[in-house]
């Protein structure tokens, strides 16, 4: 191969220079590439954190969104048969009935901070794809 | 014992900053007697930084509770080799760990910076420097030998999902390759500086970078296992910070692989090789950032939701290593211009550049997405989170495009395509075809998979005519029989075929990360004892159950109420398997509940029961979960490690040149 090499020797230019306009344009492909897959998927992707009283604002959506509250203990209704889980969670604002379909997590108990995401139903009821314990933290120790 | 190790850390700094000055001035005055006393700290800061290892060691295994990081990390009911890994099981361990990594490479750099002439000393001084950073902050913020007022009879213990054999070697192996990345830095450094910033400064990093490549690649395979292992929530990758942060100068540094061979062989490349070099390593210290900085707005995880100490620290280093490599590039930019123009897109330069370019914009995308939440805090002020879906639809198609180009990439000649190359792709590009054909016929009809299975049909084949076309041509030329003639190629351009071997480990992680994002399947079952259930063929049998108490005395985080359940797995009438899914009650901890999942591993695919809750009577619920092709990302792994293996290994004088 390094007997073709002297034919490639084209004039050097400074450092920014002289490459040609198909690789700038190509260049600028896939910056907009990039940035349109960076844009929309952010936009598609990101859920906000609601309260409860922001999401009994909002009302019913299509929207995926992320709620945390407090677990009040009386309304946990739990069937291990069927693995339904029905509760409310509550802020300062007001409370919303949630329904989760899946196992009951082992911190879930009156007072838990929980984190549901999902979508409030027209019947008012927000049924929950997911539930997470906020857990405090143990990376952090001191 | 532990002032012993405060008074040896403080020697460290003190011989490290003597190290890089020595040596900075060394290389500048030309004093021969500066050059070798530097490299003497080095080799000093080896002992040095060993003993320290050892102290803290020592400390652990004695059990010596009078000391915060023993008392934190182990208890008496520790077996020996978690005690041993406890030695990482904490911040300021691993900054230890990381330390005594970066001197041992340092001291091995020092026998070999004779023959690299004005280079060797700068680089010396700035792994010296780096080492002094690492001094400075174990001395001050993450000290491992720090005591407490009074001696306590009984560890705390390490946290129950920290004991896993893959906890024991997945961060020396990161850590390793964080520490290794320091090299290709200082040689890109080294390179600036000097001003010899011609082609050699690449070809003699090749195999320090790629062993700190290797390295760090092992070692986010070996977290993505034990992540699937232990966490026991189904997945062995969730995009979660702490894993993008080590994924993130992974990437870069790949890109550094393919972008110094355009410097070794075409002289292109010049300014984007040292830019690459240091922002890898750069990346490596961001990682730390984000998983003890406090940088990072995460709800969920236990990260602190302010700036940290070390953050002080870091951000300064990292600022002054970006800063000082920038300046250092403007100074040079004259000469820092490539040997030759691209020529055509469409040729080997062309897949090379393209590579780079997707490979730094995948990097690019997990970035903004890990910083992503925090900045919308800090901008805008709200709150939101990122899902997982991002990563997987922002990145999933570089991915692709990415695992084509290595397809077409060894077909195609550097310059310019040739007829010849062209008609060594039509195999893998009619194979790649027949087999989404076939996946479709069989009913498939999502779109990754089809494209996937063609890509990776594509490379594959690709990667095999290529080596048939040079077996082939090699017969004619010497009329060797087939065995020798594959054998004598695979061992005349090992760097090559090591690639390739590469190339198809990735195909093989590619494979089964399709496999388990495509055909994952779960189920959420209540069961009484005796009681069965049927997912995807196999059939589940609830035989039994138990709940007992362990290590009650003295309570530390060992102490545990063990709920086992033990399942009877059927395939037709044969009982392939008896899974034990368990659930352990951690009473001394914060968050007691740890589950240990069961698996039962086959090439095809994962049975993966997690023990959900079980009650008093023994009902209980399991989540089943169905995990195709898994197994081959931990085969893909020990491929990338077989193939880079054969790649840098050093060449004996009978393969020193190859095309």
């Amino acid at each position: 191969m390094g007997n073709s090499v002297s034919a490639s020797k084209i004039a050097r230019g400074g450092l920014f220079t002289g490459g040609r306009l198909k690789f700038f344009v190509g260049g600028a492909i896939i910056v907009v590439v990039l940035a349109w897959l960076i844009f929309t998927n952010i936009q598609a992707a990101s859920a906000p954190y609601l309260t409860v009283e922001q999401l009994l604002a909002q009302g019913p959506s299509d929207r995926i969104a992320r709620v945390s509250g407090l677990v009040l203990g009386e309304t946990i209704d739990w069937d291990p048969q069927q693995l339904v889980l029905r509760f409310q969670i509550a802020d300062e604002g007001g409370s919303i009935p949630v329904i989760y379909e899946g196992v009951r997590p082992d911190m879930f108990r009156d007072g838990a901070q929980v984190v549901v995401e999902g979508k409030q139903s027209s019947s008012g009821v927000f049924e929950a794809k997911t539930l997470l314990l906020k857990c405090p933290s143990k990376y952090v120790e001191e | 014992m532990s002032q012993i190790g405060d008074a040896v850390l403080f020697l460290c700094l003190c011989v490290s900053a003597y190290g890089a000055i020595a040596s900075f001035l060394g290389a500048r005055r030309a004093s021969r007697r500066l050059l070798r006393s530097g490299a003497n700290a080095l080799l000093m800061m080896t002992v040095l930084s060993s003993l320290a290892a050892a102290i803290l060691l020592y400390l652990l295994l004695t059990h010596d509770f009078g000391v915060s990081y023993v008392y934190q990390y182990t208890s008496t009911h520790l077996p020996f080799i978690y005690t041993v890994s406890a030695f990482w099981a904490g911040e300021a361990g691993s900054w230890l760990l990381w330390f005594w990594f970066l001197a041992i490479l340092a001291a091995i750099a020092v026998r070999y910076t004779d023959r690299l002439g004005r280079l060797g000393p700068y680089i010396l001084a700035s792994l010296a420097a780096n080492q002094a950073f690492f001094a400075l902050v174990l001395i001050l913020i993450e000290n491992p030998f720090e005591t407490m007022p009074i001696r306590p009879a009984e560890g705390v213990g390490m946290l129950p999902l920290l004991e896993n054999p893959g906890m024991v070697v997945h961060p020396p192996v990161l850590f390793l390759g964080y520490a290794g990345y320091a090299l290709p830095a200082a040689f890109a450094l080294a390179a600036l500086v000097s001003g010899e910033v011609s082609r050699d400064w690449v070809k003699a990093v090749r195999p320090w970078h790629l062993f700190a490549w290797l390295s760090l690649g092992l070692g986010i395979i070996i977290g993505a296992w034990w992540s699937y292992v232990e966490l026991g929530w189904g997945g062995f990758w969730a995009w979660d910070p702490v894993e993008n942060g080590s994924l993130i100068p992974w990437v870069v540094g790949t890109a550094f692989v393919h972008s110094a061979m355009m410097e070794e062989r075409r002289g292109m490349q010049r300014l984007w090789n040292p830019v690459l070099a240091v922002l890898a390593y750069a990346l490596c210290l961001f990682a730390t950032l984000v998983t003890r900085g406090g940088i990072i707005v995460s709800d969920l995880h236990g990260f602190a939701r302010s700036l940290q100490p070390i953050a002080y620290l870091l951000i300064p280093f990292m600022a002054l290593i970006l800063g000082l490599t920038s300046f250092l590039i403007w100074r040079r930019r004259h000469q820092l211009t490539s040997e030759r123009q691209m020529e055509r897109a469409l040729s080997r330069e062309g897949s090379f550049l393209l590579t780079n370019v997707l490979l730094c914009g995948i990097a690019l995308i997990v970035f903004v997405g890990t910083i992503y939440p925090s900045f919308a805090q800090i901008v805008r002020g709200v709150q939101l989170s990122l899902d997982a879906s991002f990563y997987n639809r922002a990145t999933g198609p570089l991915a692709l495009a990415l695992i084509s180009l290595m397809g077409v990439c060894p077909v195609i000649a550097w310059r310019r395509v040739t007829r010849d190359g062209v008609r060594t792709l039509l195999p893998g590009l009619i194979g790649g075809a027949v087999i989404a054909g076939l996946l479709f016929a069989f009913g498939v009809r999502d779109g990754l998979p089809l494209i996937a299975g063609a890509v990776c049909t594509f490379v594959v084949l690709s990667l095999l005519s290529t080596l048939a076309r040079d077996v082939m041509s090699r017969r004619r030329s010497t009329g060797e029989g087939f065995p020798r003639a594959v054998a004598r190629l695979l061992s005349r351009a090992r760097r090559r075929y090591g690639a390739y071997v590469v190339h198809l480990g990735i195909i093989f992680m590619a494979i089964g990360v399709t496999g388990s994002m495509s055909y994952k399947s779960e189920q959420l079952v209540a069961l009484s004892p005796d009681e069965t259930t049927t997912i995807e063929g196999y059939e589940l049998r609830y035989r039994d159950y138990s709940i007992q108490t362990l290590n009650p005395v003295p309570e530390t985080y060992q102490s545990k109420v063990r709920f086992s359940t033990a399942l009877d797995v059927y395939v037709g009438d044969s009982r392939v398997a008896t899974l034990t899914p368990q659930k352990n009650y951690h009473y001394a901890l914060e968050n007691p509940w740890v589950t240990e999942v069961a698996i039962r591993s086959t090439l095809k695919e994962d049975l993966y029961v997690i023990l959900a809750s079980l009650e008093e009577d023994g009902l209980a619920a399991f989540q089943v979960v169905i995990n195709p092709l898994v197994s081959w990302i931990w085969i893909g792994g020990g491929v990338l490690l077989v193939g880079t293996a054969i790649a840098a290994w050093p060449r004996g004088r009978s393969t020193a040149r190859e095309t």
